[in-house]
Parts: C-alpha cells; sequence; structure tokens
C-alpha cells in the first residue's frame, strides 16, 4: 500500500460566517489511499464542512490540506476537483445536465475532454451503474436512487482518485440506499479508489475499513468498525447509535448468553449464535 | 395546465421530428416575417399549404394544433373585432354610432385572424415536434455570432437549459407547497382579489426560499465538478445539419421568393 496519505488534513479551521462556534475546530486527519473512510457524526457535527474543505469548495481560516502530497492552493484547485468526486445529499439538486447522459457528461465537458472519449466514457460509466437504458431520460422521471446512481456515474466517469459521497444515501427510500451502498462495495472490489462515505447511518459505517468519528467539529476518534463500535457509551455522548448486530450482542450478553466481547458485524453474530446452539 | 398545448412536446420520430432544430428556428423566424409582408390572398393560400404540409409530414393529429388555439382564441377574437369595428372606409355596409364595418375593416380582420392561425399553427409545430433540449441548444447557435458583441453567450446557453432543466421539478415544488398550504386551511381559488392575491404569499415565499437552496446546492455541485467559466470546455451533444435540413430551407427560400414576387 501506498505510504502517502490520499488527503492529509493539518490542523485545520473554519467558522461559518456570523457563527458562534467553530464548525472545525483544529482538525487533522489522515487519509490513506484505497480505503474506504466512514466520516459519522451527528447533524451539524461539521462532516460535511469538513469533507467541502477537501476539495477546496470551503477555504480554511487555519490549516493546510494536502491532497496526494502537493498542498491544496489557487493553483492544485482545479485538478484536485478533477480528481475527487462528491455525490451530495440531494439527488434533485445536483442534476446539471438535462438527461442523464448529459448529466454523466458534464464534468468532462468542463475539463475540455473531447467528445470521442466522453461517448466512450459515457457509455461505461451508466453501464457500470445499469442505467445506461435510461441515458436518454430526463431527471423528473427518475427516482432519487436512480439520480444518484447517475450521479455516481458522473463521479466514475471523470476517473478520480477519490470518491466522496456526501451522505448521498440519506434521502433514499432503503432500497435506493441499499443499491448505492451495493455499489460502493463493488467499487471497493474494483480498488483504485479511496471512497470517504459520510454519513450517520451507523449501518452504512459499519461497512468502511476505517471509521472517523465527528462532534462539534472535533475529531473524537478513528478506527476500524470493531474498535469503535465496542465503545457503546462513547457512541451514544456524541449523539449516535450502534449498529443493529452490535445492539442485539449487547442486549443477548445482558440477558446471560455467552457471546465474546467484541463487536459482530451480523454474519459473525450469526455464526457466533449457531456455534453456540449447537455447543449446548 | 394539462391543457396547455402551446410549448408542449410531442414525442415522435417524423420527418418534422427529425430536421436540424436550428433549421426550424430559422424557417418560423423567417415565416413570421413573410406573414408580414404579405397581403394577399394567393400568397396566403400558398403559405397555408405549405403549414399543412408541415403538419401532416409532422404525423401529429391536427386536433392538437387546434387545442393549441384555444387559449389564444380569446385574443384572437377580440384583435378581429377590433379590426373588423374600427377600420374606417369608403364602402361601409353597416354602421351604429361610431362602430362600422366597412369593407376594408373586413379585409383586415380577416388578413389577421389567418396571419393568427398561421403563425400559431407554425411556432405549435415548431414547439410540439422539437424537444426543449433542442430548442436551447439550437438558440445558442444561433446566438453565437453575439458573441464578438461581448454577449455573454455561454452563460445565456447555460442559464437557458438550467432553467429548462428545473420547470417541471419547480412545478412539483409549487403543486407540493400548494397542497401543504391548502392542507393547513390556504383558499386558493376563492374570494376577492385581494383575498386571492394574499393567499398567493405562502405560496411564494417558500417557492422563492427553495428555490434559493436548489441554487445554492446545483452551485456547489457544478464547482465540484469543475465548472469555471464558459471557456475552454467541450461539447458532448452536438447539432447535426443534414442534406435534408438544407434541402428544406431552400424549399423555404424558394417559396418566400415566389410569394413575395
Amino acid at each position: 500500500m501506498n505510504s502517502t496519505p490520499i488527503i492529509d488534513v493539518k490542523n485545520v479551521t473554519y467558522s461559518y460566517p456570523y457563527a458562534e462556534q467553530p464548525a472545525l475546530n483544529q482538525i487533522s486527519l489522515q487519509i490513506m489511499p484505497d480505503q474506504w473512510i466512514a466520516i459519522v457524526g451527528h447533524n451539524g457535527s461539521g462532516k460535511s464542512t469538513l469533507a467541502k474543505t477537501f476539495n477546496g469548495l470551503i477555504e480554511p481560516q487555519s490549516g493546510e490540506i494536502y491532497f496526494n502530497g502537493e498542498l491544496l492552493s489557487e493553483e492544485t484547485i482545479w485538478d484536485v476537483r478533477r480528481q475527487l468526486g462528491i455525490v451530495f445529499q440531494n439527488p434533485d439538486n445536483q442534476f446539471v445536465g438535462a438527461t442523464v447522459a448529459d448529466d454523466v457528461a458534464f464534468g468532462m465537458e468542463n475539463n475540455g475532454v473531447p467528445r470521442e472519449k466522453m461517448l466512450v466514457r459515457v457509455e461505461e460509466a451508466l453501464k457500470q451503474v445499469r442505467m445506461w437504458d435510461y441515458r436518454h431520460q430526463e431527471p423528473a422521471r427518475l427516482s432519487g436512487g436512480q439520480k444518484q446512481r447517475v450521479e455516481l456515474a458522473g463521479v466514475l466517469a471523470q476517473r478520480p482518485k477519490v470518491i466522496i459521497l456526501d451522505e448521498a444515501t440519506s434521502m433514499l427510500d432503503p432500497q435506493g440506499r441499499s443499491e448505492i451502498i451495493e455499489l460502493m462495495m463493488q467499487l471497493r472490489e474494483q480498488g483504485d479508489f479511496t471512497i470517504i462515505s459520510i454519513t450517520h447511518d451507523v449501518d452504512e459505517a459499519a461497512l468502511a475499513d476505517q471509521i472517523v468519528l465527528i462532534d462539534s467539529g472535533e475529531l473524537i476518534t478513528q478506527g476500524t468498525p470493531s474498535e469503535i463500535f465496542t465503545q457503546a457509551e462513547r457512541l451514544h455522548e456524541h449523539g449516535l447509535i450502534v449498529p443493529l448486530s452490535e445492539q442485539v450482542r449487547t442486549d443477548l450478553v445482558a440477558a446471560g448468553v455467552g457471546l465474546p466481547d467484541k463487536y459482530l458485524d451480523e454474519t459473525q453474530l450469526v455464526d457466533e449464535l449457531w456455534t453456540l446452539h449447537s455447543n449446548m | 395546465m394539462d391543457n396547455l398545448i402551446f410549448g408542449r412536446y410531442y414525442p415522435g420520430n417524423s420527418f418534422v421530428h427529425r430536421l436540424d432544430p436550428r433549421l426550424k428556428l430559422i424557417i418560423n423566424i423567417m415565416f413570421i416575417v413573410l406573414i408580414f409582408l404579405l397581403n394577399n390572398w394567393y400568397d396566403y393560400l400558398i403559405l397555408g399549404v405549405v403549414v399543412l404540409t408541415g403538419v401532416v409530414l409532422s404525423g401529429v393529429s391536427i386536433r392538437f394544433f387546434i387545442k393549441g388555439l384555444r387559449p389564444m382564441l380569446l385574443l384572437i377574437l377580440f384583435t378581429v373585432a377590433l379590426q373588423l369595428f374600427f377600420t374606417t372606409g369608403k364602402t361601409v355596409y353597416w354602421q351604429w354610432g361610431w362602430l362600422a364595418i366597412s369593407q376594408e375593416g373586413l379585409i383586415n380582420a380577416s388578413y389577421i385572424a389567418v396571419r393568427f392561425l398561421l403563425i400559431i399553427f407554425m411556432s405549435t409545430l415548431l414547439t410540439l415536434t422539437t424537444q426543449p433540449l433542442e430548442i436551447a441548444d439550437g438558440l445558442e447557435y444561433l446566438i453565437r455570432p453575439l458573441k464578438m458583441i461581448k454577449f455573454p453567450v455561454n452563460d445565456v446557453a447555460l442559464m437557458l437549459s438550467i432553467a429548462l432543466r428545473f420547470v417541471p421539478k419547480l412545478m412539483d415544488e409549487t403543486t407540493k407547497i400548494m397542497n401543504a398550504q391548502r392542507a393547513r386551511g390556504v383558499d386558493f381559488n376563492n374570494g376577492s382579489i385581494l383575498k386571492r392575491v394574499k393567499a398567493l404569499i405562502p405560496l411564494l415565499i417558500p417557492l422563492m426560499m427553495s428555490s434559493l437552496d436548489i441554487a445554492t446546492d446545483l452551485t456547489t455541485a457544478m464547482i465540484s465538478r469543475g465548472y469555471r467559466d464558459g471557456e475552454g470546455r467541450s461539447r458532448f451533444r452536438v447539432l447535426k445539419w443534414r442534406r435534408r435540413d438544407s434541402l428544406t430551407l431552400l424549399f423555404f427560400v424558394v417559396i418566400a421568393a415566389v410569394v413575395i414576387i
């Protein structure tokens, strides 16, 4: 694995105009390439603000951000934006193109990609998210989940290094959400992408390699899902809950079932339970 | 809203549908200028035949065109009536006070009626057979020469295409807010004019606020996808001028020449 962090945040502080508290307070964070990072925190904890500093949508009052070893500045910013794609929360409000194919091409148009190349990449990206059959459709006729898939295709067509999903699933129905999550898992399989998902959905965060917990603009803790989810108390303190499998586990332990004292995901929990049952 | 045919697109794949939008726009402009230049029945007959040919070639049922006339009917009748009663002429058929029907008035009124009819048919033909998006693309192309006088063609084109894209979305939003306010007891349909105007406030302000939200989100998304200004962009959608477009244009120029002479 490459040892230079793809995104390196150093002591970043940012306050919105007229805000009493800074949205980000002396945050330092390193994100390694080709990992899936989940940034979690309750509403208003500063996680979206943090993501917006990564591609310079927000310029911090102090601190530095390095992308792939290079300092984010006026000169490098457009280059970074090409390599870092964001899918935002509201599927309606970020759809620029008049049709699906136009929207996927928008980012490439901005970067002056020649048309022949665009045609190939649009097709590739739309097939990857299974929206190719809808290429001539207008956004008004698509469901929320389909629109987010198109947005993801638009990001993929740009061949980015980093894909940020800024609460991209929070306005979707359960089916649309699981489709997007499934796509993210596929992307991770293919490798070559750093995925940063910003979410308050702990079940989504449980899939990540690393979880970063943020509250009131401060980095609280960072670690693998199993490290984070065994600290139920701490999560509660910061307005979050543990995943369902962990809740079931703690409740069962409290009821006297002899389960191991560590975080288990759903399959692991089921495995433990049937082993336990056959030992009885 | 469903009765409003004017400005609607009728999906299809006819000869007229497949023509280049630039051509359709140019022909429409030519046609309107032509209509006002002419004033004899033979020429109108020729143009009428041309329009009807277009309608038949478009494969769209004539009922749509007649429906398209409906919202304009009152305006047409009003204008025709004005022409009819207020044109002063020598041969007076009927008179009552200062209202008079003269031969000249009759002729003028029927000219006006025919002009209206032909223009509405022609522009309905344009909108029924051309997607709004194509119209925007065509317009952008046609105003491109204005770049020379520093007119921001790219920005206007972008604004146009975004506006078109958000029309259905804002319509949805309007219906949603209206229903939400109705559920809270706002009455949009009854009462005096003043009352009805006041009832619009709980609709307009949320709509305005949500438009601002949309605009903020959209610009954020556009910037993070690398949109700077119109310069240095490549284009995904291109218009193709084919031989049938040249031929149709030639045909129109010939017709125009014939009727003017």
